[in-house]
């Protein structure tokens, strides 16, 4: 709730700019001020002296394509963290917003649910929308992007082959048969209950990235998200392609490269478990 | 040389990148057959590690022993090459360390089931250098 | 596809206020790119791979062993990897020695690998025991506790802590016993 009314509060004086601005600034108020100012959020008048300002140094991985010859570096930028809001994504707003508008990053919905915002802050993968900042100033805070990709640019890895491969799995509804009314796919409350914990994967790429087998076997193993996706509709009750699904995994790579390390489940920012849904599809083959 | 090397290096990058999303044919033998006796292998191992720790040597044991123990390495070995040199990347090596291996599993199995044999056995070798 | 996408935006962004971007002139000042017309994106296939295939040629990969963060879960599964190899190839070497080096004219069995292991001093035979016991009952145990996670349970990450941290305890009471006998 307090979500939706403070993304309301941000987006009106972009709408009041409007009004009166000409086209250009229009422009640039929807691209930035909207959420600079969701990044420091105007005092009200009524509040006491400002804070002493908190510096705290941020590690950022830049890599530039139009400068290929050069090694990525890590740079340095100092963020005060008494003007900037709590959680990672805040500060790197406010530094492509006030300091390096080359900063180059996905975000959108900032709250969770795109899963645009995925990096690697501070060793883990985790959504930068999520993470708060730790407000030890003394360690600075490194944010890589996500672990053993090719990098288009600073924190924007390239997400093809992550793409490829969850649409190789066909995650959507397969039948033999029709409904018998030929209406709706009728499923009981235990049979929905069975794809909790699947459902609601973002595919942020999170837990993919975080894995040791897919660091080395990216190209043919498939990965946490991407098998866990797979296991959700095997899972499902009125999908019927449950035996030809797992038949796809049958082989060295697609399934049988995860040894259960589960770096994915520590990793997942919305708290799922894809190492209990690969093992179960490996149990299920087991017997097929 | 070395931009020769990058531009094929990338045109098998880009041909394995577009050969996602076909299909395999499904190959069981590599797959949950695979699984099944790697799991199968390591069970057999709990009860004969036990049984080494707890009843001590037994002709019985050695022999399972010498047979189980290098087919649980030998998956093990295997598991590492499949891992760190696959054949798309590592075509020579990979082929090379297979057959290696191979042939290292079968010395090893005839180097047992000899031990077992014409020697004290496994269990009884460990348990005497153990407390020599 | 994608990452044309994203570095054409990224050139049509950047156009306004950075001179670093070489090929700016293509886009005309200060358009952004959603107000870019279609045509101004639009690309031909070759056009699209041609530049896809020259980025991929350069453009690195993210850095991942050195910089993820020490967690119990890849952590111990490394260490299975590790103790099983080690042990596993030391019985490698132990069996094919047993072979070969007969035949080669050394004299390697059981009576001459216990007179040696016999004549070493104390310290070195705790040692000894002691980095062979702890690789060994530590991949005994981090084996069962894989074994019943393949039966699906202890998979929850409160199981996979657990069990990691049960595990380490029972190796170090394990591995300390055995090297005392």
């Amino acid at each position: 709730m307090s979500v939706s009314l403070m993304s309301a509060a941000a987006v009106r004086p972009a709408l009041r700019k409007h009004i009166a601005a000409p086209i250009a600034s229009y422009v640039r108020s929807f691209n930035s001020s909207a959420t600079s100012n969701m990044a420091n959020p105007a005092p009200p008048d009524n509040t006491p002296a400002k804070k002493e300002p908190l510096y705290k140094t941020f590690e950022i991985y830049r890599w530039n394509p139009d400068t290929p010859a050069e090694k990525p570096i890590l740079q340095e930028y100092k963020v005060d963290l008494n003007a900037c809001g709590p959680m990672v994504l805040d500060a790197l707003i406010k530094i492509k917003n006030e300091m390096d508008p080359t900063l180059t990053f996905r975000r959108s919905c900032r709250e969770g649910i795109c899963g645009s915002c995925a990096m690697n802050i501070e060793g883990g993968n985790t959504l930068a929308c999520l993470a708060r900042i730790d407000r030890n100033a003394s360690k600075p805070l490194k944010i890589y992007p996500l672990p053993n990709m090719n990098i288009v640019k600073d924190l924007v890895p390239d997400l093809t082959n992550f793409y490829k491969q969850y649409k190789s799995i066909e995650p959507y509804l397969k039948q033999k048969t029709p409904p018998t009314d030929g209406k709706e796919n009728l499923q009981s409350i235990e049979d929905r209950k069975k794809l909790d914990g699947l459902y609601e994967c973002i595919l942020c790429a999170c837990c993919s990235t975080s894995c040791p087998s897919y660091w080395w076997n990216q190209e043919e193993y498939l990965g946490p998200a991407v098998l866990m996706q797979a296991y959700r509709w095997m899972a499902d009750s009125r999908d019927q392609f449950g035996r030809e699904r797992r038949d796809m995994l049958q082989n060295q790579y697609s399934l049988y490269r995860c040894h259960t390390i589960m770096n994915c489940a520590k990793t997942c920012p919305k708290g799922l478990n894809p190492g209990k849904a690969i093992a179960q599809i490996k149990k299920d083959m087991a017997f097929d | 040389m070395l931009s020769t090397i990058r531009y094929l290096l990338n045109c098998s990058l880009a041909a394995a990148v577009s050969q996602v999303g076909v299909s395999h044919t499904p190959d069981r033998v590599h797959g949950s057959y695979h699984w099944n006796v790697e799991r199968a292998a390591t069970v057999a191992m709990v009860p004969l590690v036990a049984a080494q720790l707890t009843v001590g040597a037994s002709p019985i044991t050695d022999a399972l022993l010498g047979v189980v123990l290098p087919i649980h390495l030998h998956i093990g070995f295997d598991a590492c090459i499949v891992d760190y040199l696959p054949a798309r990347k590592f075509a020579v090596i990979n082929k090379l360390a297979t057959w290696t291996l191979n042939l290292a599993t079968a010395g090893v199995l005839v180097g047992c089931y000899q031990f077992n044999m014409h020697d004290i056995g496994i269990t009884e070798l460990i348990s005497r250098a153990w407390t020599a | 596809m994608f990452a044309t996408r994203a570095v054409t935006s990224i050139v049509a962004q950047n156009a306004a206020r950075s001179a670093l971007v070489k090929n700016a002139a293509a886009v005309p000042n200060g358009v952004r790119s959603f107000r870019a017309t279609h045509a101004n994106l639009e690309q031909s296939p070759d056009a699209e791979s041609e530049i896809l295939r020259q980025q991929r040629l350069v453009r690195p990969k993210s850095p991942h062993l050195t910089i993820y963060q020490p967690q119990l879960t890849w952590y111990l599964s490394g260490a299975h990897r590790f103790t099983g190899v080690g042990i596993g190839a030391g019985f490698y070497l132990g069996a094919l020695s047993y072979l070969a080096l007969p035949a080669m004219g050394y004299n390697f069995d059981s009576a001459a690998v216990i007179s040696s292991v016999a004549a070493m001093p104390a310290a070195a035979k705790v040692g000894l025991k002691a980095t062979i016991a702890f690789p060994f009952v530590f991949h005994c145990i981090n084996g069962i506790r894989h074994l019943v996670w393949d039966t699906g349970r202890f998979l929850s990450l409160k199981g996979v802590y657990q069990t990691g941290y049960a595990v380490l305890g029972a190796t170090t009471v394990g591995s300390l016993y055995l090297a005392s006998l």
